[in-house]
């Protein structure tokens, strides 16, 4: 009798044990699908983003890009300043009469791949300048003393 | 060729109708503006941005539709980071 019993709730934890690690596994393998899908849709996405530039940005400014890593977009508002957009995503560089001056942290609220990042900083500071300063938070230049 | 573009995170979507086949009537065209229209309605009530683009000239912000643009250019909200 206490055999058996010892055996049915060896069965038991068994049975419990097997559906804990299959649950775990399709977990797993839902969550890597998931990931692999996104990181291709993104991919995609990117790929897109480049031929978008080529066909939105002047020819001057898709080579700067290709060249320099950035874009340079002049200020409307403060003469002597331009602002130098990344490539790949990250913070937008000021610089006045030539010295670097600080960097400006503005972000779409929805992700989108890095090229169409870069057409969006240009839209802001050409057609919206004020807002766009606004919105950005400013950071100072690191400077060693 | 006039183009709306909604930038998204699929990469852009792309709206295309033809000024002289609306200008005449054509149906097709009339049908893509105004699919393009709507969708430009769409996104400005999400909070995005709009904006014309004219070759060799700066971007234009704009708040309703222009028909008469080649280009134009629907952005999501941006926020300080």
């Amino acid at each position: 009798m206490v055999g058996s019993g010892l055996a049915v709730a060896v069965a038991q934890v068994g049975i419990i044990t097997g559906i804990f690690l299959i649950l775990c596994g399709s977990l797993a393998w839902w969550l890597y699908h998931r990931e692999s899908t996104l990181t291709s849709e993104r991919s995609d996405a990117e790929r897109r983003a480049q031929q978008l530039i080529g066909d939105l940005l002047p020819t001057t400014q898709v080579e700067q890009l290709a060249m320099l890593g950035f874009v340079e977009v002049k200020s409307n508002l403060v003469p002597g300043r331009s602002y130098r957009i990344p490539r790949r995503r990250g913070q937008v560089q000021v610089y006045e009469s030539g010295r670097h001056a600080g960097s400006l942290c503005i972000q779409p609220t929805r992700w989108v791949p890095d090229g169409d990042l870069v057409i969006m900083h240009k839209l802001m500071i050409e057609a919206n300048e004020a807002e766009y300063l606004r919105t950005a938070n400013f950071f100072k230049p690191y400077r060693v003393a | 060729m006039a183009t709306l573009y909604v930038l998204s995170s699929r990469g852009d979507r792309r709206v295309t109708w033809a000024p002289h086949g609306v200008q005449s009537g054509d149906p097709e065209a009339l049908a893509a503006i105004a699919e393009a229209e709507a969708i430009f309605a769409r996104e400005r009530s999400r909070g995005s941005s709009a904006f014309k683009m004219v070759p060799g000239e700066p971007a234009e912000r704009i708040e309703t539709f222009d028909r008469t643009a080649e280009e134009i250019v629907i952005i999501p909200r941006m926020a300080g980071g």
